[in-house]
């Protein structure tokens, strides 16, 4: 762990430093920019907004085609099988009928009781 | 503050004319604190012009115009480091890569055209840079800032978003060990 020393316990080097760092500021010129600055910084925001521009239409095209193929698949799979026409245009014993068409009925018939006279 | 905060609101509600003048303004401080950062004048524009446009797409994030002047030394900052990473990562030291102000200083040392007023400033340079590259890149920016731009602890405490304790301790031990390489040099 450093030693953490009394700030200012030694000014002759602190000034001198201080002085260093004041002289080394002023070695540097003025720095001012070409006439070009501006007109290069207006290209850079306008590059920079048409890239912006472009990646947001790009992510809008994925979003659109992908939703759009989302919506194939729900159409296609999820969607329930279309049910028979005729319950729609026929009547409610046609179709009480129809379902039941297939099914052997056992006719009721008299049953012959003993004593019983004809 | 260079400017009035009226014309910051504006640049900040889409005036671009507002934003040009913004620039207009503090163009050639960003561009001599960006110049003392990374000393290689011929980047310095290019640096300043990505300093200018983060400020033009970051203006509407600003609070309130009060802390504009620590927002842009922030993104100075920011822009400088950025730079001097990329520049660590290339770390080629061809003829071709040195910077104009060094291959101008070569030129003119092969002509014997260096005048005592020049070599004066380039030694004072030299010995500046040596003794800031014993400490940490951060902390040589943080003490640029400090003592070569002169900000104050105030300031560089809303530029760095650290309480100011901390950056006096980060300060003090950053310039303590710059002074110890000065005075061991001085011996």
């Amino acid at each position: 762990m450093e030693r953490m020393e009394k700030p200012g316990a030694d000014l002759g080097g602190n000034d001198k430093l201080a002085g260093l760092f004041a002289e080394y500021r002023g070695t540097f010129p003025d720095t001012d920019s070409s006439p070009e600055f501006m007109p290069k910084l207006w290209q850079r925001i306008e590059a920079r907004r048409r890239e912006t521009t472009s990646i947001f239409r790009h992510l809008t095209q994925a979003f659109v085609a992908i939703t759009a193929a989302l919506l194939i698949i729900l159409t296609t799979v999820l969607m329930p099988t279309s049910p028979d026409v005729d319950l729609y245009s026929s009547t409610y014993t046609e179709v009480v009928a129809a379902d039941h068409a297939d099914r052997d009925y056992v006719q009721a018939l008299p049953a012959d009781l003993p004593g019983e006279v004809r | 503050m260079l400017v009035e905060f009226s014309l910051i609101e504006k640049a900040r509600g889409g005036d671009d004319g507002a934003f040009n003048q913004l620039v207009q303004a503090y163009r050639k401080r960003i561009l001599g604190t960006i110049a003392r950062l990374i000393g290689r004048p011929e980047d310095v524009e290019d640096v300043g012009q990505e300093v200018f446009l983060r400020l033009y797409y970051s203006l509407e994030q600003l609070r309130t115009p009060e802390v504009f002047e620590p927002w842009l030394y922030r993104l100075t900052v920011n822009a400088a480091y950025d730079y001097l990473r990329k520049q660590r990562r290339r770390h080629e030291h061809r003829m071709s890569d040195l910077s104009e102000q060094q291959v101008m200083m070569a030129d003119a040392a092969a002509g014997g055209k260096v005048t005592t007023e020049e070599n004066r400033r380039t030694k004072i340079r030299e010995l500046v840079d040596s003794l800031l590259g014993k400490i940490s890149e951060e902390d040589r920016i943080l003490l640029m800032m400090k003592e070569v731009e002169g900000l104050s602890l105030k300031e560089l405490e809303q530029v760095y978003k650290v309480n100011e304790n901390a950056l006096k301790v980060r300060l003090f031990r950053a310039r303590q060990r710059v002074l110890k390489a000065f005075e061991a040099g001085e011996e």
